[in-house]
């Protein structure tokens, strides 16, 4: 396991093992949050029926326009390969200075607003998860695209992120999708 | 003949040897449970439970039960204690029980621990008078002490070993966070300082690394500052904090202080499944100075650790030259105010020192050795207190009042007696 401290000032990067940890995910219906789930949870590795099992590990903060204008198209992504064995996961960021309750309401009427189904997670307590995957920097929008064995194979950040042509291509690739 | 006379001594030892194991099988051991008190909580709880007590010790094989109650009736034991003069102490209910021949003696205590009972027996040999295994259960109420009882009797009459949980294994890495001790009882500082001894000694365990207190609090504090969101019990509040450290395992607990009993409970909670794999619950009568040696220990306990080798070693001073001390089993007496024992198994001792001087207290407590390392304590031992017709202010008053008495007696005296000189004197 990698703590924050031990983790490069650029974040995980590709070919790095994902750190996992436990966050909690919102019940969009209820406007409320619900229970625990570790990231590692949603890796192929566990299901033996689907090891093409894949996850697009995206992160957003609620003052990010272009993570925000991405979540239909990742919402599109999951539907069209969930059956393939695609797992879309979106991480909300949000700095020290913005307050949990606040920064969770205005991400659930977003969550709404665009149509997300894919699960969406929080954490109360701290950011230090996300920066380990962003970089001490925090740059926004990330995606990492992780392999049924939990290594990161692609990461998408800044700019990279929007090239959502290239992203396509990668699940497909992986998940073998002709 | 020769063949005869062998055939004969064979029959003889199987048939000695096939009575010996049957009044071995036979022989039924008398146990006599003590009245549980209830040390801060409801009196009829501790009557419950010293029924269930009984109820699951008179159900076993080989086993005779007796009674407070019924003692008390048959010998009137209450009267024997005041014969004695020794109401109050082990000793002298050992010496009472000696007298209904019977050999084993259980008492109870029941504590309540914020929203926990505590519930600790332990057995005092009667021919020895030694304390023999001592446990503790931990129940939300009596119906959950109760399920317990078993378990715990099944460990002091030596049928089995205590259930250890968790056992950190050869070459396991793990990395845990201790959460602050909640203090229950007593200063919330001692609860703290009680957190960085036990983080301290998780991380002095092989295989173990506890992240650092600063990080805690820091995101704890966080935490209250933060959020409302709901969080209905403490165990989902820690077990969040711990899965947003990363980490599979965590720490928490209370110590407390109930009338003269310390007691620590702390759990091992597995963070993927909200679970508590080992609990550990230690709980004495004794000065607070032992609660780093309690916390210690515990922190081995937590983590399955064998720590039997890890001996140690006890060097207490006393305020009295001449006595008699009992450590565990040991029992010796003392010209120099000092005791000491090494290679002891760590773990919780009986000690009493009686002075050798009328005027002090005997003392009683109980000290805890922790693996590999040295209780060193000065211990006070208290002086009796003065009778009221040995105390300065008797005799300074019986003084007072006898001076003052005998002037005032001296005085009437010579007034009474004292010619006034207006007498005529006629001279014939």
């Amino acid at each position: 396991m990698m703590f924050p401290e031990d983790a490069p000032a650029e974040g995980l990067k590709k070919g790095d093992k994902m750190a996992d940890f436990g966050m909690r995910a919102a019940d969009i219906e209820k406007g409320k949050l619900s229970g625990l789930v570790w990231l590692a949870d949603f890796v192929g590795k566990k299901d033996s029926k689907d090891p093409k099992k894949l996850l697009v590990l995206n992160f957003f903060a609620n003052w990010c326009a272009p993570c925000i204008a991405e979540m239909p198209v990742l919402q599109g992504l999951y539907d069209k390969y969930k059956d393939k064995g695609l797992m879309v996961l979106s991480v909300n960021f949000r700095t020290d200075a913005e307050k949990f309750d606040a920064t969770f309401a205005e991400s659930l009427k977003i969550i709404k607003e665009k149509g997300v189904k894919y699960p969406v997670l929080f954490d109360r307590f701290t950011n230090r998860n996300q920066l380990l995957y962003l970089g001490s920097k925090a740059v926004l929008p990330c995606l990492m695209i992780i392999n049924s064995e939990g290594t990161i194979i692609e990461k998408f950040q800044g700019e990279q992120s929007h090239d959502l042509k290239k992203i396509e291509e990668v699940i497909r690739k992986t998940l073998e999708v002709k | 003949m020769k063949k005869i006379i062998a055939a004969f001594a064979v029959m003889f030892f199987l048939f000695h040897a096939a009575g010996e194991e049957q009044s071995a099988q036979s022989k039924t051991k008398k146990l006599l449970v003590d009245k549980v008190e209830a040390a801060g909580v409801e009196a009829n709880l501790a009557k419950s439970l010293e029924e269930a007590l009984v109820l699951d010790i008179g159900k076993r094989e080989n086993t005779s039960v007796v009674t407070s109650a019924e003692m008390q009736n048959v010998v009137k034991t209450a009267q024997l204690k005041s014969e004695m003069s020794c109401e109050g102490s082990d000793e002298c209910l050992v010496e009472v029980q000696k007298k209904l021949s019977v050999e084993t003696l259980i008492s109870g205590k029941v504590t309540k621990l914020g929203d926990e009972y505590i519930f600790s027996i332990n057995t005092i040999n009667v021919t020895t008078k030694t304390v023999g295994e001592r446990i503790s259960i931990q129940g939300r109420d009596l119906n959950d002490l109760k399920g317990k009882i078993k378990e715990a009797v099944d460990v002091l009459l030596g049928v089995s070993k205590p259930r250890q949980m968790f056992k950190l294994k050869d070459g396991e890495e793990l990395k845990l966070a201790v959460m602050p001790l909640t203090a229950r009882g007593m200063e919330q500082t001692t609860a703290d300082s009680l957190t960085s001894i036990l983080s301290a000694q998780l991380n002095q365990i092989k295989g173990i690394s506890v992240i650092s207190q600063d990080d805690i609090k820091a995101m704890l504090s966080k935490a209250a500052l933060d959020s409302s969101a709901e969080c209905s019990d403490s165990m989902e509040c820690v077990v969040e904090i711990g899965a947003s450290l990363g980490l599979s395992k965590l720490v928490t607990g209370a110590v407390g202080k109930v009338k003269d009993t310390f007691v620590i409970s702390v759990q091992l909670i597995d963070v993927r499944n909200a679970d508590v794999v080992n609990r550990v619950l230690e709980s004495y009568t004794g000065d607070d100075a032992e609660l780093q040696n309690a916390i210690k220990l515990a922190a081995y306990q937590l983590a399955g650790i064998d720590y039997q080798a890890l001996t140690g070693e006890v060097d207490f001073s006393f305020n009295v030259k001449k006595g008699a001390v009992r450590f565990g089993d040991e029992e010796k007496k003392f010209d120099k105010p000092q005791y000491s024992a090494a290679g002891l198994i760590p773990g919780r001792y009986f000690l009493k020192v009686r002075a050798e001087d009328d005027d002090y207290l005997p003392l009683q407590t109980d000290v805890y050795v922790a693996p590999g390392a040295k209780n060193v304590r000065t211990i006070n031992i208290l002086s009796k207190p003065t009778p009221w017709y040995k105390s300065w202010w008797f005799w300074t008053l019986t003084s007072v009042v006898v001076l003052g008495a005998a002037g005032t007696v001296t005085a009437v005296v010579l007034l009474q007696d004292t010619p006034d000189g207006s007498g005529t004197v006629t001279i014939e």
